[in-house]
């Protein structure tokens, strides 16, 4: 095996601000085709993006949250559709990790691999003295037309005769493909919907997920590392963040490169930059992109502390993870709506980067992880002293 | 000159936290009589807070911009009008500082000396025999009836028609005292407001108010502006957490009447009204502490200030303190009819934040407005940044 040097925060970072403009350049014809164009993936390949959660010994880097976030903002700055298959992806390698190092030692092959998927369980599963036979349908996948592989859930009976979902990784060859992706945001993701036809699983390509909710993993050679300890919760929430900033981000760089130029039409404002309304929604969209970051931030700062000194979470850890990327997105989305609506008429044109990243972060924003009310109410009730309504805490 | 061991960091915001009991047994009657109570000025006292602000060398500790925070937002969850006025003195004795040495020594031989401020120009100041004669009047004077001396501005008419913008120095028994302080919010700050009538001040107790602004000063410490904005960032963030303190304090035995809930702590609606207003808290204490950090670091490396920088702090006050309104408003919407007795907390954090929020330095509309004319490109339209 080839010894991978893994790049410093910086060095890594910076290679990413450097395939902004390759994002950026790509975005319109991702938003017109429905799926991202290929440059756009083969940058963030040769930037190592796709390496950042996948195990140091198969060429990965194992990154750290901090250094996740980083990245999710230039990725976000670039484009919002390859920014969130690049958050899909980061999550399966991430999961796949926790799989028998045989199954790893296969799909891991390619340090750049990309695995689609989601958590949602769909279909069934029928258990087999050998693996399962799985049959069903799967929406929202995000980079599936170029993926190897994909990631499933589907209920099926355990020992003890219950309901209880299995994950799956699955070759993308087994799976037919739906283009049902035809929709008002991240239209680049190519978020296809994938079939499964009675399809074999052999046993070791399968965990139970209440293994996986009480951290019962599979590897041994990656038990030891801190980036997969955990609770899914942690490092779910905080791969979401980034990119949403760094939306917000762009949308502030759209602004700022118009206002010097625009006039406000019917007003005696020569231009926009001169208008004290601009301002106001400058300053405020600022402060609510900053507060952003600072939950991002506050996030990362807890799951990288978690993960290096094995301390267990509180539930109100737990909880905080939610609502973190859930005020992430909704700061975002409140920032982006100002910079959208001081963009004038002029800013919805296709070829206007502000009318896609508002349509993107809306997208991104319904999302049922990142739901703002959803992630709200779930901390407030443990804030309150209820137990959670969910296992996914 | 006596030298003092300064307290650690830890150990001032430890006492801070001891005394919130006592600040919110008092609360009610500091509400009710429109100014401190004698027990708080001594706790304040006693616990060394009066002495952040003054210099090493006169007896004071230096404290941090960090610390300073912690500690008026510690008293903030006791009460907002102690927090308010502990500011004021906090922000006062640090612009005595920047008066020549002997003022400062003057004025610095009281042990834990109580000084008031105030940044309106409202009197007039004509240069007189060595110095200036002084008339004019000050509204909003917190704690003045129980401090020693006052730094107020003022204006000298200049040769050409015009006023030059002057800081002075003023001993409390020099001014008169006008009681009006019947306010909605803020009453225990004690807020009133001072006349001059022909008050004589020697010429080295009055500082052009320009370079001061501008931390072109004597001593070598953090602009004015950025300073006096944290320190009152601080008092959002007390009464931020006051309200969740007191809100909390209440859920345990409060049903929603005339709904089928048994209890407010299992409606859902409860639950993001405690998620939101929990969060909007959590950033009004990131932007009290980045301005904080900004003034500790510039203090530490000597760094000029950018007028970036300077606008970002003035943003920082304006949200913390909008952030923080926000909170305590869903958090005092959440606790019902029974919470406008007057003796219950939530009522009056509620009046005490909308206060703060209406101060002409504080105003978040104010301070967004002046940010956001930086980022686009344009001049301040005020001196005070």
């Amino acid at each position: 095996m080839e010894a991978v040097k893994i790049p410093s925060r910086s060095e890594l970072v910076q290679r990413v601000a450097d395939i902004v403009p390759v994002l950026r350049a790509n975005a319109e014809w991702g938003d017109r085709n429905r799926r991202l164009a290929d440059e756009s993936v083969n940058a963030m390949i040769d930037a190592g993006v796709l390496r950042m959660l996948v195990p140091t010994q198969y060429g990965g880097y194992e990154s750290d949250m901090q250094t996740i976030v980083d990245v999710g903002i230039q990725l976000g700055r670039g484009d919002g559709s390859p920014a969130f298959c690049a958050t899909a992806w980061w999550a399966q390698c991430w999961a796949v990790a926790h799989f028998p190092d045989s199954v790893q030692d296969e799909v891991f092959a390619s340090p750049d691999v990309r695995i689609c998927g989601t958590l949602v369980p769909n279909g069934k599963g029928e258990i087999t003295k050998d693996g399962a036979v799985v049959s069903g349908e799967w929406g929202f996948n995000s980079g599936a037309w170029h993926s190897q592989w994909k990631f499933l859930s589907t209920p099926a009976i355990n020992a003890a005769g219950e309901i209880e979902p299995i994950a799956a990784v699955v070759p993308m060859s087994d799976l037919e493909i739906v283009d049902d992706w035809d929709v008002a945001g991240l239209r680049g993701t190519g978020s296809i919907t994938l079939v499964a036809r009675d399809v074999f699983i052999p046993r070791e390509r399968f965990q139970w997920l209440g293994e996986v909710a009480r951290q019962e993993y599979g590897s041994e050679r990656n038990a030891d590392s801190p980036c997969y300890r955990g609770p899914i919760v942690g490092v779910l929430s905080n791969i979401n963040t980034g990119k949403q900033v760094g939306l917000a981000q762009a949308a502030r760089e759209a602004f700022f490169e118009r206002i010097h130029h625009r006039p406000i039409q019917h007003t005696s404002y020569a231009t926009q930059a001169e208008w004290p309304i601009t301002h106001l929604q400058a300053a405020e969209a600022d402060l609510k992109i900053d507060e952003a970051e600072y939950h991002a931030r506050t996030l990362a700062a807890l799951v990288d502390h978690k993960n290096y000194s094995n301390e267990p979470y509180t539930m109100r850890e737990r909880a905080y993870c939610r609502v973190a990327v859930g005020r992430v997105s909704q700061l975002c989305h409140e920032a982006v709506n100002i910079y959208n609506m001081a963009s004038g008429a002029g800013g919805i044109y296709s070829s206007m980067p502000i009318q896609r990243i508002q349509r993107d972060i809306q997208a991104i924003s319904l999302h049922a992880l990142n739901m703002p009310i959803k992630n709200l109410e779930l901390y407030g009730r443990v804030l309150c002293g209820l137990e959670p309504n969910t296992f996914f805490i | 000159m006596s030298v003092t061991k300064a307290p650690q960091k830890a150990e001032l915001v430890r006492r801070a936290s001891s005394l919130i009991p006592l600040f919110r047994e008092k609360a009610l009657w500091m509400d009710e009589n429109r100014c401190m109570h004698q027990d708080a000025i001594d706790a304040l006292t006693n616990a060394g807070f009066l002495k952040m602000r003054v210099p090493v060398r006169y007896g004071g500790y230096d404290t941090d911009m960090r610390t300073i925070v912690d500690v008026i937002s510690e008293v903030g969850r006791g009460d907002g009008s102690v927090s308010w006025t502990l500011a004021m003195w906090a922000l006062s004795a640090w612009m005595v500082g920047l008066f020549p040495e002997a003022v400062q020594e003057e004025v610095f031989s009281t042990p834990d000396v109580r000084i008031c401020g105030i940044l309106s120009p409202g009197a007039i100041a004509v240069p007189a025999n060595g110095g200036y004669l002084v008339n004019g009047k000050w509204s909003f004077n917190t704690g003045a009836r129980q401090s020693m001396w006052n730094t107020n501005a003022a204006v000298v008419p200049t040769a050409d028609g015009g006023h030059d913008p002057v800081m002075t120095l003023i001993p409390i028994s020099d001014l008169e005292i006008i009681d009006d302080w019947y306010t909605s919010g803020l009453r225990g700050s004690g807020s009133v407001t001072t006349i001059a009538k022909d008050v004589f001040i020697p010429a080295e107790r009055v500082l052009p108010m320009e370079p001061l602004l501008q931390g072109q000063h004597l001593s070598n410490l953090a602009p004015f502006m950025p300073t006096a904005c944290t320190t009152v960032s601080a008092v959002a963030l007390g009464l931020a957490n006051a309200a969740k303190d007191a809100f909390f304090e209440r859920l345990p035995g409060r049903r929603i009447t005339f709904t089928s809930y048994e209890r407010q702590s299992e409606a859902p609606v409860t639950h993001l009204e405690v998620a939101e207003a929990t969060t909007k808290i959590d950033e009004t204490g990131f932007h009290a502490y980045r301005a904080a950090d900004m003034i500790d670091t510039k203090g530490a490396s000597g760094e000029p200030w950018t007028l970036e920088e300077r606008a970002r702090v003035r943003l920082d006050l304006g949200a913390a303190c909008q952030r923080a309104k926000e909170a305590v408003e869903i958090l005092d919407s959440a606790s019902g009819g029974s919470s406008i007795y007057r003796d219950v907390p939530i009522q009056r954090i509620e009046r005490d934040v909308k206060t703060l929020n209406l101060h002409a330095i504080v105003h978040p509309a104010t301070n967004l407005e002046l940010y956001g004319r930086i980022i686009c490109g344009l001049e301040p339209n005020t001196p005070y940044i």
